[in-house]
């Protein structure tokens, strides 16, 4: 299997989320079409103009140079990219560099140098696995990355938080006007205040915005809103986060999340599947105690 | 990051420290402590948590007794959050060591530190002598009592649905 390094870069694409940028390249303009559609609406070009809106404050850091290899052709039919999607990617670490050596892909991060490659079949999936462990390392002194579907309004942005299944894309279904991604999105705090963005996954759209609040998700005959005290969320909330692949960098996130839990209104968010659901979710909830739905 | 351990026989007083791979925090009146290696959560007493809290600095348990005046039953403290994974028996001669929790903004930071899955050494609960600092029969309440709770983290997964599947009108073309 040869493997079409990536010389001189027929390709490039150049993104911006969770307050980083990543300059993709590749030998193979193939990639363009396989990424599209889920990194395409993320392309910022690195003009300063354009970014100064999306990179953190005070962050002078360059991109993360990404390099795409070809490895080999992108799975023929659902099975076979269902067995790449599933495949354990176990994470090592050596000096700076983290490296994920799945059966058919190879990722290596070395986050000092802010460079990455990706080795592998012409899909998206060893791209998605590397932002997975990469963004929760680059964000993890002062933000965190959450499972967690984005909805916003006005600037303001909740992030509805829970495993697979609580209705999380079930619901940026019911709220298409709002919703701006559905799996995962990236907090950090900014100057003393939480700010949230979008990710690609799945199906995001651009979109930073001041955090107004977290709900935890579960489905419900109706919906009903019941604030967490800090304590609670800090509890619930350690089973939404993606959390950083090396050990140390976890005290950070957890003090990151200790941050947020006391600065942000966490509250669970029972709900059924229907759209007035978002006078509810973006209501200021009770304080805890106190009258709760 | 390999932790070694005293043989059983090893003569002494044993010195515990806290597991280095471990994050915790307090917030109000609850500590939660994360093992990532083991992907638990941990509720801890104060108590508990101030045991934590001093043995980022390894000593015995007749010295952590002293510091911790004030926190009754050390021992049994000590023992369930050594089963538990969270405190360890420092090899033979090792130095009192700063606080390894902390690092340094920054991927830099980074260099010297393990990957989360890595397994480095064997849980606190399986080792030799272990056991033998298990809370005695005289002590149920207080061992009881270090850990009010803990909850397994679920493995991460994402959803593996094939694209559009999922019905989202947002991402429809």
């Amino acid at each position: 299997m040869s493997a079409r390094a990536a010389g001189a870069a027929a390709w490039s694409l150049p993104l911006a989320f969770g307050g980083e940028r990543f300059a993709l390249r590749a030998a193979d303009p193939r990639w363009q079409a396989v990424l599209a559609a889920r990194y395409g609406p993320f392309a910022v070009p690195f003009a300063p103009a354009r970014c100064r809106g999306e990179a953190a404050p005070g962050s002078a850091a360059p991109p993360v140079a990404v390099e795409l290899v070809t490895t080999a052709e992108a799975p023929r039919d659902w099975p076979a990219l269902e067995r790449l999607l599933a495949e354990p990617a176990p994470v090592a670490c050596r000096g700076s560099e983290v490296r994920l050596a799945a059966p058919s892909y190879d990722v290596r991060v070395d986050l000092g140098r802010r460079r990455a490659r990706v080795a592998g079949p012409l899909h998206r999936a060893p791209l998605d696995q590397l932002f997975r462990v990469a963004l929760p390392l680059l964000l993890a002194a002062d933000g965190l990355v959450l499972h967690g579907a984005l909805l916003v309004a006005g600037g303001r942005g909740w992030l509805c938080c829970g495993p697979s299944g609580c209705g999380k894309s079930t619901l940026a279904s019911v709220l298409p006007a709002q919703a701006r991604c559905d799996e995962l999105a990236a907090v950090r705090r900014q100057a003393g205040r939480w700010a949230a963005w979008s990710l690609p996954y799945w199906h995001g759209r651009p979109a930073v915005v001041e955090l107004a609040g977290i709900r935890l998700l579960r489905h419900g005959e109706r919906h009903q809103l019941r604030p967490l005290t800090p304590a609670e969320a800090l509890r619930a909330l350690c089973h939404e986060v993606q959390w950083p692949a090396v050990a140390a960098a976890t005290d950070l996130a957890l003090a990151s999340l200790a941050a947020l839990v006391a600065a942000v209104p966490v509250a669970e968010l029972a709900f059924r599947p229907s759209a007035d659901v978002w006078d509810v979710l973006a209501a200021d909830p009770a304080p805890p105690g106190e009258a709760g739905s | 990051m390999t932790t070694t351990h005293p043989r059983p026989d090893a003569g002494g007083p044993r010195t515990y420290r806290r597991a280095t791979h471990l994050a915790w925090r307090r917030v109000v009146e609850e500590t939660v402590v994360l093992d990532l290696r083991a992907r638990v959560l941990f509720g801890l007493s104060s108590d508990a948590a101030a045991v934590l809290a001093e043995l980022a600095r390894p000593q015995d348990a007749a010295e952590l007794a002293r510091r911790l005046a004030g926190v009754a039953e050390v021992s049994a403290i000590v023992a369930e959050l050594a089963a538990a994974g969270l405190v360890e028996v420092c090899p033979e001669g090792t130095a009192p060591s700063a606080d390894g929790f902390g690092m340094a903004a920054g991927p830099a930071g980074l260099a010297a530190h393990d990957a989360v899955p890595v397994a480095d050494g064997e849980p606190a609960s399986t080792l030799p002598g272990a056991d033998r600092a298990a809370p005695g029969a005289s002590e149920p309440a207080a061992a009881a009592a270090a850990i009010r709770w803990r909850e397994q983290l679920a493995e991460v997964t994402h959803q593996f649905s094939p694209p559009m599947a999922i019905g989202n009108p947002q991402c429809l073309p």
